[in-house]
């Protein structure tokens, strides 16, 4: 296969598109979880080699939590929700639906089974609506709560991509109707892992 | 910083370095070059960085790597089967604190370290609350002691939670820098 160094702008749309299918079922999926509203910001799509991610999702000078998964099967990616602490712990607050109101400043083992639940959920429902969109099998990982600091994050992203893979590099922004539960969808794929998903939509649309 | 902690090595064993949270990246790189400097042989726990940036990172600042052993306790948390590395052993989370200890005694056993750098208790408190966390940093410092090894703990300097445990802490060891 030709290594992809450039797409078109009806690509680059494409792609902008569905992940706004995306986040867009995830949000659906925790609006429910929370029986609120979330609202999403615009996402900011860039594509870059991985070795300049850390530029666009570093300046984080805080501590986060973060659920964390990676794509196994029909993507090569890795997708991360980013929350301050106490936002994680609002989430799992509203999540929890009136379980203890003992102040808590940390995450506890129960918390930790939860975040992940969450994260299984929210990852489910935006590979889902890709898997769907382009016909194609995608798996993730189990996964895991981490808590970063810093140029950590763009680490994450790009464990186990080249520092000179071009990447697909997505940040929506969320927040809920109470404001108590604001985070980040992180996105990256690797533009090599999306070439097939695109040849689809192209045939899709009569464009082959 | 580093005047303090340099001249303070010599005589005393235990250390928390409070550390704003805009300078922790290049403060934690500014430590371990202190300590590349001051030892022959340290054992970098790491609960914050992922192992290959890390050493990236370190290599970059120019320390020596071969002084250097790793308790990774956040790899796996990205890559569940990271490539195996005879200068590292890794725990499956950062907080699962009984595995993190039996790697602290392996570490003592198979590398000798004279020195131990503990990256960073911050991240421990995500998941553990301060009792917990107090009674982890005493058995080890306790273990570190009676082995003869000096230990290095950082944490953020900012928040209530860090602030308390600065306060705790600062009654176990025997110096508590803090960065300004």
């Amino acid at each position: 296969m030709a290594e992809i160094n450039e797409l078109s702008s009806f690509e680059i749309d494409a792609l902008k598109e569905t992940a706004n299918i995306g986040t867009g079922n995830a949000s659906i999926a925790l609006s429910a979880l929370l029986n609120q509203k979330v609202l999403l910001t615009l996402p900011e799509t860039n594509i870059i080699n991985a070795e300049e991610v850390s530029k666009k999702i570093s300046g984080q000078n805080q501590s986060l939590v973060g659920i964390y998964t990676k794509a196994k099967e029909g993507l090569d990616g890795n997708i991360l929700l980013l929350f301050p602490i106490t936002d994680a712990l609002n989430l799992i607050e509203n999540v929890r639906k009136g379980g203890s109101t003992e102040k808590k400043d940390s995450l506890s083992g129960e918390d930790l089974i939860i975040m992940k639940k969450l994260g299984a959920v929210l990852c489910s429902a935006y590979l889902t609506s890709l898997a769907k969109f382009f016909e194609q099998r995608i798996i993730f990982q189990q996964p895991n709560v981490i808590s970063v600091l810093g140029d950590s994050i763009a680490d994450f992203m790009i464990s186990q991509i080249g520092d000179k893979e071009k990447v697909l590099l997505i940040t929506v922004g969320f927040n809920t109707e109470s404001k108590k539960v604001n985070g980040d969808f992180v996105l990256l794929f690797t533009l090599s892992s999306l070439n097939p998903l695109l040849q689809k939509l192209k045939q899709k649309m009569g464009m082959n | 910083m580093n005047a303090s902690l340099n001249d303070a090595l010599g005589s005393k064993k235990t250390f928390l370095i409070a550390v704003p949270t805009q300078k922790y990246p290049e403060v934690s790189l500014d430590l371990a070059s202190t300590l590349d400097h001051k030892f022959s042989r340290i054992a970098y726990i790491s609960l914050n960085k992922l192992i290959t940036p890390l050493k990236r990172s370190l290599q970059g600042k120019g320390i020596n790597m071969n002084k250097f052993f790793f308790i990774d306790g956040i790899t796996k948390t990205a890559i569940p089967n990271p490539p195996e590395d005879p200068n590292s052993i890794f725990i499956p989370e950062p907080n699962d604190l009984t595995k993190l200890s039996i790697a602290i005694t392996k570490t003592m056993q198979n590398f000798d370290p004279d020195c131990f750098f503990f990256d960073s208790l911050s991240t421990l408190m995500v998941y553990e609350d301060m009792n917990i966390i107090i009674q982890f940093v005493h058995s080890i410092v306790n273990k570190i002691n009676a082995y003869g090894a000096k230990i290095v703990f950082t944490c953020l300097a900012e928040g209530e939670k860090e602030a308390q445990l600065i306060r705790d802490l600062s009654l176990i060891l025997d110096m508590v820098i803090r960065v300004e």
